[in-house]
């Protein structure tokens, strides 16, 4: 046995010996090691960070998206779509009878606060990390010393419609008495407000009832862009001003009398250029003229003052027009004066206006301001009678018109300033203490934003930092454990259940149904509306305005300076939100600034060219702005947006433009928006980034416009068949032949469905200096043509013609890609496969619509680009859906192809026919006046079928190249 | 004025010293000077090619709307200067025109040059570079994913891929029995080298036999290319919808545009060549007149197309074919279409008189400005068709980077680097064929 080897007993015996390894073993060994160390740390390995659902709730579902009712910054309700627990996308919610269904950009541009870098994420004392705890025993101290020493406390917010915060906010000054609420808005009606408080004693704004006006007369006040609720008052517009409502036969008349060109001004039927002072003399003839028609009056105050006779006709001629529709006329203004509102007012009164298209039981409870409070607050805090701030959603030290005063006084003469801001502001810079606030897309909140409909906004994601409700805050300093969700819910239970409509009998299933819905409508009490003349005298409320008018023809030292809002940025509160900065002014075409907008005529006058750049100057400030020459505006007018100029807002929004907060002034209690400015020519030149660089359509077929009365002579009339062809399609292969019908009398270019494209769609933001290279993503963009009155320089009207890929059927681009990267789908589709893309561009310079799209850089992980797709936290913003692109690669409107396969699939499951309006593309859902109609062109039945069929269809050089695009528009119809 | 091909009495061993000198001599401080600069130029190239493929395309000044510009302008560019060579050495082999034997060889070379130079911005202009062989048809794991053969992309791969290929094959067949030439005046490792080159070569009648079979054979499958290749760049153009773009004229006028612009640059090399190297007897003023003729009856060629163009324009009743060459002449760009006008319908009519079109230096002139002309010319067609086509609302301007203008600079020192490097390592002159030209 003992010669037998085991074939391993060898290595078993001189295990020991395995160690002595040769030189040669050893080098290859070492060499192997060496080696494999090199190659293994040549990648990356990938660190992927996951959280595994211990508990998942029954309904989350990874992958699925669930559907939230909420609401966000503008008082209605919209949908908010999670995927696994993050939320991704704004939706509208089809059936609030605010909005009703229609979502402006601002709502979907803000889920990137959500993600924002800037937010702030924990409780801070002097800049350094504090606990709530700490906080709490902080400010309960100074509360109590205050209402010691019997020393002003100041909680200051902005105009709060939430039933429950207020309620909150009372107990908070009941329990302390030493506290002082004031309400701010930097942009308010508080002229409006105060003429209604005055002469009804109902101090809102009523509903305007634009959806059954027949003539509409806007002085200044750009509804369908920033006054008082846009998207209700667009949705409501367009009712008798879209297809359908021409197809009827009805079409309202609409005359804008404006100062700059507003995106009202852009849908006008006539637009009549005025500067802002000279609104008043405007006003007051008008009121004049209305009660010399309708009771002989005589006119004596309004020619006191100069009014060109061309401007006295087009007065008479809409005075005429106002009497002979009488309980079918609207008349706003956008001054905010009240004595102009009480004058207004009493035209709306004689012509039996109010209870017909103007509704008070229906109003709006929005953005009052207490202007006159602020003004002895500033007193107050000179001379030290208030040693504590709080501050709720209120930025004054950057947006009072007396900012560098008020922000040196709540630096050296306030104790304790608390800020209760989510994310970074000017305001929050200088306060002490910060106790963050959740994100709108965190909170609870009661809205009773319109009188007779209650909504909640309920948190769609769990707070992603220590931040904690203002309102949970508060609960905590008055002693009440309570916390802010059961506290609302109680609120509802005793004050609102009461008053709803057809409620159920349990009180618990009936909030449950608010929950699902995202309001509930209630039954308000129709209350008389009965004029008060004790309240005011409409002769002195005349002499005060003549007295302005008289002091602005005095004043009138330089050029007139008049401020505006921005669609996007707004007050400034949304210049950090790089989706509203890339979004191009529906006007201009300018992106990522502001701009003085001149009349090309005036920037003859005194020799200023595009882009010059020009001092503008009041008492011993100034700021520098670049010049923008802008056609349809009024002569010898300056014209600039708020909302810029922010100097501590976050990276993305800091130090663009400059801030005219400041060139604001007070009359009569009211803020102004308009001033009397000295100004200076620079020699510096400023590049604007303007998406749209050339104005004009060149008179080319592209726009077809018709006035209402001759529509139906449609020389141009769309002949679909005028081209044949050889060539067998594969588009008989499929039920389906997607379109879209875009109705150019319904797009009012306020862009949001630009916003919700590049949502929806992950589309990058590139920046200024890539947009100046003329490279935004944006796969839907808006054309706005200028068409200028050659007899009245002026006077311009403008088209908005959203654009997008026109999904030919006879594509140029799918032709000639060399690598079949671009390709026709049987259902009508012109399909972009990213991975196979080479970059050739060969297809972009191909499309004669030029709406291909090109990822010069990559637009992900790359710090040239930080934007959204930078951060891991902006990330969670991107729809798993929609594939990110790389760089090189070419994309393009994809029809929201994924939207289109949810919507197959789900038909499919449910055993289904897809019926028409089961699937809707990003732009289409959220359009605010549905102007998109997106649907199958071979359901004969659909509402897309029979607007391709209508008369006023055209399809965008199809005529010349043959392309059948699937995409056609509405000849735009003007009621002239 | 002397009309000969060839000057001097030279003879056989003459012509084969002086053509080699510069080979088997050590190169003199001009040639390094050049080497050098040309050198630097190709760092540059080297640093902006890199910079583009990594950073990608953004780095130019490109937009949504002028989606190629300097890219495939210096590509057709480029592919169009090498069209003279393959006309020289083809076509009027052919024809049999002898005068062509002097200046064959660098004019060869200088279209496989100028296919590189080309070859690079095909590459570069790429979103992906690296996936360039998708643009092949390639057997591949993709399923049943081929090229699309109706792209004029794919037409233009097999174009220049043949081309260049052919050029190659073209040129190194007639290279042979010179490389033996010098390989029998050489030693050392140089012999060896030229040894292997010249595929031994031993200049027997059946290899001289063989060898003009081939050449001719070449020639004939060369000939064709001369006309299609650039025919299929011009579809490029001629197949799309944009206005400026889509025109029947363009295969025509685009062939008539390369020789022109491809005998121009032979000019501007062979007055270098000639000077340097001392081939005074080689290439002489007959040449030199008889390109310049050429040069004469293409530019006016092409003079003649864009009249026929702005003609159409005019009569097509379109207001997008109309507004394009309103633009060109009167609009952001008219500096472009101007400079193109006087520099190729302008600058050769002065060759009408024989006195000019002897001058070497006149010639010389001319030959550049051709050229720039050309360049512009391609300029114009590409990005002011697009700055503004079809919807007023996309037009936009284009403004070159640095990035263009060095790749821009960089490959033409590319260029003239090969080009030093072909005239010091092999004859820049055919040996043999001139050799054939004494004869007479």
């Amino acid at each position: 046995m003992k010669n037998i080897k085991s074939p391993y007993s060898n290595k078993i015996e001189n295990n020991n010996d395995s160690f002595k390894m040769n030189r040669r073993d050893f080098v290859k060994k070492i060499g192997l090691g060496i080696g494999m160390m090199a190659l293994s740390s040549c990648t990356n390995t990938p660190v992927k960070k996951s959280v595994a659902y211990l508990t998942k709730s029954d309904n989350v579902i990874s992958g699925t998206a669930n559907y939230y009712a909420t609401v966000l910054n503008h008082g209605y309700s919209v949908l908010v779509k999670t995927i696994d627990g993050r939320p991704i996308k704004v939706e509208g919610n089809k059936k609030c009878p605010i909005s009703q269904g229609g979502v402006d950009a601002i709502e979907h541009a803000s889920l990137l606060d959500l993600y924002s870098k800037e937010r702030i994420k924990y409780p801070s004392l002097r800049g350094n990390r504090i606990s709530w705890e700490f906080l709490d025993n902080l400010i309960l101290e100074r509360l109590n010393e205050s209402k010691k020493n019997n020393k002003k406390i100041i909680f200051m917010s902005s105009h709060i419609y939430n039933p429950s915060t207020i309620n909150i906010i009372k107990k908070f000054t009941d329990k302390y008495p030493n506290i002082e609420h004031i309400e701010y808005e930097p942009i308010s009606y508080e002229g409006l407000l105060k003429a209604n408080k005055i002469m009804f004693n109902k101090k809102i704004i009523p509903d305007y009832r634009f959806d059954i006006s027949d003539l509409i007369v806007s002085i200044n006040a750009d509804f369908l862009g920033t006054w008082v609720s846009p998207t209700e008052f667009a949705r409501k517009y367009i009712k008798n001003r879209n297809i359908d409502s021409i197809d009827n036969n009805k079409m309202s008349k609409h005359f804008q009398i404006e100062s700059i060109l507003s995106l009202s001004g852009s849908k006008a039927d006539y637009r009549i250029p005025i500067k802002n002072s000279e609104v008043n003399i405007f006003v007051l003839y008008l009121y004049e003229k209305i009660m010399s028609i309708l009771y002989g009056h005589k006119i004596n105050h309004a020619n006191n003052f100069v009014l060109s006779n061309t401007m006295k006709l087009q007065i008479d001629e809409i005075s005429e027009l106002l009497v002979n529709n009488q309980k079918k006329s609207i008349l706003i203004c956008g001054m905010n004066n009240v004595d102009t509102q009480i004058i207004i007012n009493k035209i709306n009164w004689h012509l039996n206006n109010y209870n017909n298209t103007i509704d008070f039981n229906n109003g709006y409870n929005i953005s009052h301001s207490d202007d006159t409070k602020m003004s002895n607050l500033l007193d107050d805090m000179y001379n030290s009678k208030i040693d504590t701030m709080f501050f709720y959603n209120v930025n004054p030290c950057y947006n009072y018109y007396k900012k560098d005063l008020f922000t040196n006084l709540l630096i050296n003469n306030i104790k304790l300033s608390v800020s209760f801001a989510s994310s970074i502001n000017e305001t929050s810079d200088n306060c002490n203490v910060i106790a963050p606030d959740h994100n709108i897309f965190e909170s609870w909140h009661d809205i009773l934003f319109k009188k007779n409909v209650y909504s909640i906004a309920q948190p769609t994601i769990n707070p992603l930092f220590s931040t904690r409700q203002m309102e949970s805050s508060i609960l905590k300093w008055t002693d009440n454990n309570i916390n802010f969700y059961e506290y609302i819910k109680q609120y509802y239970k005793y004050n609102i259940y009461p008053n709803i409509k057809n409620a159920n009998n349990n009180p618990d299933l009936e909030w449950n149904k608010i929950l699902k819905n995202g309001f509930v409508e209630l039954s308000n009490v129709q209350e008389e509306l009965k004029i008060i003349y004790n309240n005011f005298n409409i002769k002195e409320s005349i002499n005060r305005l003549e007295k302005i008018i008289k002091n602005d023809i005095n004043n009138n030292i330089g050029l007139e300076l008049f401020l505006y809002e921005k669609i996007a940025i707004r007050d400034g509160k949304y210049t950090n939100n790089p989706l509203l900065q890339e979004m191009p002014d529906p006007i201009s075409k300018v992106t990522w600034d502001n701009y003085i907008s001149i009349s090309p005529i005036t920037a003859k006058k005194y020799n200023i060219k595009q882009e010059d750049v020009i001092e503008l100057s009041i008492d011993k400030y100034s700021i520098e702005l670049p010049i923008l020459l802008q056609p349809g505006q009024v002569n010898n007018l300056l014209g600039v947006s708020l909302g810029y100029g922010r100097t501590n807002c976050g990276k993305i929004g800091n130090n663009i433009g400059a801030n005219v907060f400041v060139f604001k002034r007070m009359i009569n209690s009211t803020l102004q928006n308009y001033n009397f400015v000295k100004w200076k020519k620079t020699k510096k030149k400023y590049f604007l980034a303007r998406t749209q660089i050339n104005d004009g359509s060149e008179n080319r077929d592209i726009i077809q416009e018709l006035s209402f009365k001759n529509r139906k002579n449609n020389n141009k009339y769309y002949d679909k068949n005028h081209h044949y062809s050889l060539w067998s399609s594969n588009l008989n292969e499929s039920n389906y032949q997607w379109g879209m019908v875009i109705d150019l009398n319904s797009c009012i270019g306020c862009s949001a469905c630009i916003v919700s494209c590049n949502i929806e769609n992950n589309i990058p933001i590139v920046g200024k200096n890539e947009v100046k290279k003329k490279r935004e993503m944006h796969w839907l963009r808006i054309d706005r043509y200028y068409t200028i009155d050659s007899s009245n320089e002026e006077n311009t009207y403008v088209v908005h013609q959203p654009m997008m890929c026109q999904h030919c059927n006879n594509a140029p681009c799918e032709t000639v890609c060399p690598v079949l990267a671009t390709v026709h789908s049987p259902e009508g589709l012109n399909q972009q496969v990213y991975n196979r893309c080479v970059g050739t561009r060969y297809c972009a310079n191909n499309c004669p619509y030029k709406v291909r799209r090109f990822n010069w850089f990559s637009y992900y992980d790359n710090k040239e680009f930080d934007y959204n797709m930078n951060d891991n936290l902006g990330k969670l913003i991107l729809n798993p859906d929609v594939t990110v692109r790389s760089r090189g690669v070419m994309e393009k409107c994809s029809m929201c192809i994924q939207r289109i396969q949810s919507g197959k699939f789900k038909a499919k499951i449910k055993g289904e026919i897809l019926k028409d309006g089961d699937i809707e593309t990003a732009c289409s859902s959220s359009c605010p006046t549905n102007a998109i109609t997106f649907g199958n062109q071979k359901d004969t039945k659909s509402r897309i079928s029979k607007l391709v069929n209508n008369n006023l269809n055209y399809k965008i050089l199809d005529k010349e190249l043959n392309t059948r695009p699937n995409v056609s528009y509405i000849t735009l119809i003007r009621n002239k | 004025m002397n009309n000969s091909l060839i000057d001097g009495k030279n003879s056989m061993n003459d012509i084969t010293v002086n053509i080699c000198s510069p080979v088997i001599n050590k190169p003199n401080n001009i040639w390094w000077a050049c080497l050098f600069l040309s050198f630097l130029g190709v760092l540059l190239w080297g640093y902006s090619i890199i910079s583009v493929f990594y950073y990608g395309i953004g780095l130019w000044g490109l937009n949504s709307t002028v989606g190629w510009a300097w890219d495939i302008t210096c590509f057709v560019w480029w592919v169009g200067i090498g069209h003279a060579g393959t006309l020289i050495s083809a076509i009027l082999l052919l024809f049999r025109q002898n005068w062509r034997n002097s200046i064959n060889r660098s004019a060869e070379a200088m279209t496989i040059f100028a296919v590189i130079c080309a070859l690079t911005y095909i590459l570069s202009h790429m979103g992906r570079p690296w996936l360039f062989y998708w643009a092949l048809p390639l057997p591949n794991h993709f399923g049943p994913l081929w090229v699309n053969f109706n792209s004029p992309l794919v037409w233009d791969v097999f174009a220049i891929s043949t081309y260049f290929s052919v050029s190659v094959l073209f040129w190194y067949i007639g290279l042979i029995p010179d490389l033996a030439t010098i390989r029998d005046q050489s030693h050392g490792i140089k012999k060896n080298i030229y040894s292997f080159l010249s595929l031994g070569w031993n200049s027997s009648v059946k290899s001289w036999h063989k060898f003009e079979s081939v050449s001719l054979v070449l020639a004939g499958l060369s000939t064709p290319l001369v006309i299609s290749v650039h025919t299929i760049v011009s579809c490029d153009f001629a197949t799309s919808v944009i206005p400026g773009w889509h025109t029947t004229i363009f295969p025509p006028y685009f062939v008539a545009g390369a020789i022109f612009s491809g005998f121009a640059m032979v000019q501007t090399l062979l007055i270098i060549v000639r000077k340097s190297l001392n081939f005074n007897n080689y290439i002489t003023i007959r040449h030199i007149e008889l390109m310049n003729l050429v040069i004469l009856v293409t530019g006016s060629i092409v003079g003649v197309a864009y009249l026929t163009e702005l003609f159409i324009a005019w009569y097509s009743v379109s207001p997008y074919e109309k507004y394009v060459f309103l633009n060109r002449i009167k609009g952001p760009y008219y500096w472009a279409y101007w400079i193109m006008m006087c520099c190729n319908v302008f600058s050769p009519q002065f060759m009408w008189s024989k006195k000019l079109r002897t001058n070497i230096t006149f010639t010389f002139l001319i030959s550049i400005i051709v050229n720039i002309g050309m360049w512009f010319e391609r300029f114009v067609i590409i990005v002011t068709s697009l700055h503004r086509d079809y919807l007023p609302s996309s037009w936009t301007m284009f403004y070159p980077s640095f990035y263009e203008v060095s790749l821009f600079i960089g490959s033409i020192s590319l260029f003239l680097f090969l080009f030093l490097l072909f005239i010091k390592f092999l004859p820049a002159v055919a040996i043999s064929e001139v050799k054939l030209l004494t004869r007479k």
